[in-house]
């Protein structure tokens, strides 16, 4: 994977996560579960500026960032409040994923992007039910 | 979005030491650009290192002492093993693979050691560990901290994205056990 497609891979995982995450946000009671409903809300925000940021670091290099689908298939099905954490548990694991496979294609103030998203989304995970794992973003160990 | 192709940790390994092996000169130069904290005498003193292979011996030693901080910590405090055992675990699947990519020679000597740490150097031989299990669980807090730290670090200046990459992960294990052990109560009557 070069740079270039490593960063778009990224953009591409976070158009589909803010996407998911606005649709848990909409489902989740914030009377009956506060603390879930903050923590989505908070991940929101979180992989919104991502995204955003992800745009600005592939204009900077003069390319065209990947465009978000008009929707996205949620992980599961999401209406109680267990399924709407686990929704959004395996929404951080998967951006544990990407954000490791883009240390792995880039160098510099890009890798080290990389580096930070992978910690916040590993502890992040862990606030949605998650389990510490000794790689994380790695599956294949 | 594109699928990483699956890898074994066998095959993980395989790319680090085909990274590794392209070390010597031709990795030098970056290698002083992109680390500006490893010295020249350093590079000097071992200049048929691999930079990688320093790396996986620097992450290696660290690693080391912070599952000997929570060895020690799990035997003096028996009721805070439950918590500390799936860390000890994490960090000796680090070990495991970190062991296969640092040879035995490699060895980072103590100046490159100080250099990486932040803190003092500990003393070989058993770590200490607090008496009251809340200072206890403090301390292997600021570890696994600094441990997260050092490995974002390592992650950074790999020459090799592979290996970057397995580095980062283990660095967000630590960052999780950080997380883990911040939100852990401690037993309140006797260890």
């Amino acid at each position: 994977m070069t740079p270039l497609e490593a960063l778009q891979a990224t953009l591409a995982g976070e158009h589909a996560t803010v996407y998911v995450y606005g649709v848990i946000g909409g489902r989740v009671s914030t009377s009956s579960e506060p603390t879930l409903a903050t923590r989505v809300g908070t991940a929101y925000s979180t992989h919104r500026g991502r995204r955003d940021q992800l745009i600005a670091m592939i204009r900077a290099i003069d390319e065209v960032p990947v465009a978000s689908e008009v929707s996205y298939q949620l992980p599961n099905p999401t209406t109680t409040g267990d399924q709407l954490e686990s929704a959004a548990r395996q929404l951080e694991e998967r951006c544990c994923a990407v954000y490791a496979d883009m240390v792995g294609s880039t160098s510099g103030p890009n890798r080290q992007w990389a580096i930070d998203a992978l910690n916040d989304s590993a502890v992040r995970l862990l606030g949605f039910g998650g389990r510490p794992d000794a790689f994380p973003g790695v599956p294949e160990l | 979005m594109p699928i990483p192709p699956a890898l074994t940790r066998r095959t993980a390994l395989m790319s680090l030491a085909a990274a590794t092996a392209c070390g010597l000169a031709g990795c030098t130069e970056d290698t002083e650009r992109n680390r500006p904290r490893r010295g020249r005498q350093e590079q000097d003193n071992s200049p048929r290192l691999d930079p990688d292979v320093a790396v996986a011996s620097l992450a290696l030693a660290s690693e080391q002492r912070v599952l000997d901080a929570l060895t020690a910590t799990a035997q003096r405090h028996r009721r805070l093993s439950t918590t500390l055992s799936p860390l000890v675990a994490a960090h000796q699947a680090h070990i495991d693979l970190l062991a296969d990519a640092a040879p035995d020679g490699a060895a980072p000597s103590p100046t490159a050691t100080a250099l990486q740490s932040p803190s003092p150097a500990p003393s070989p031989g058993q770590p200490s560990v607090p008496a009251n299990p809340g200072a206890a669980l403090a301390a292997l807090t600021v570890a696994e901290e600094q441990l997260g730290a050092t490995m974002r670090r390592h992650a950074f200046v790999a020459q090799s994205g592979q290996f970057a990459r397995l580095l980062a992960a283990m660095s967000a294990a630590a960052g999780q056990h950080t997380a883990v052990l911040t939100s852990t109560e401690p037993p309140r009557s006797r260890p």
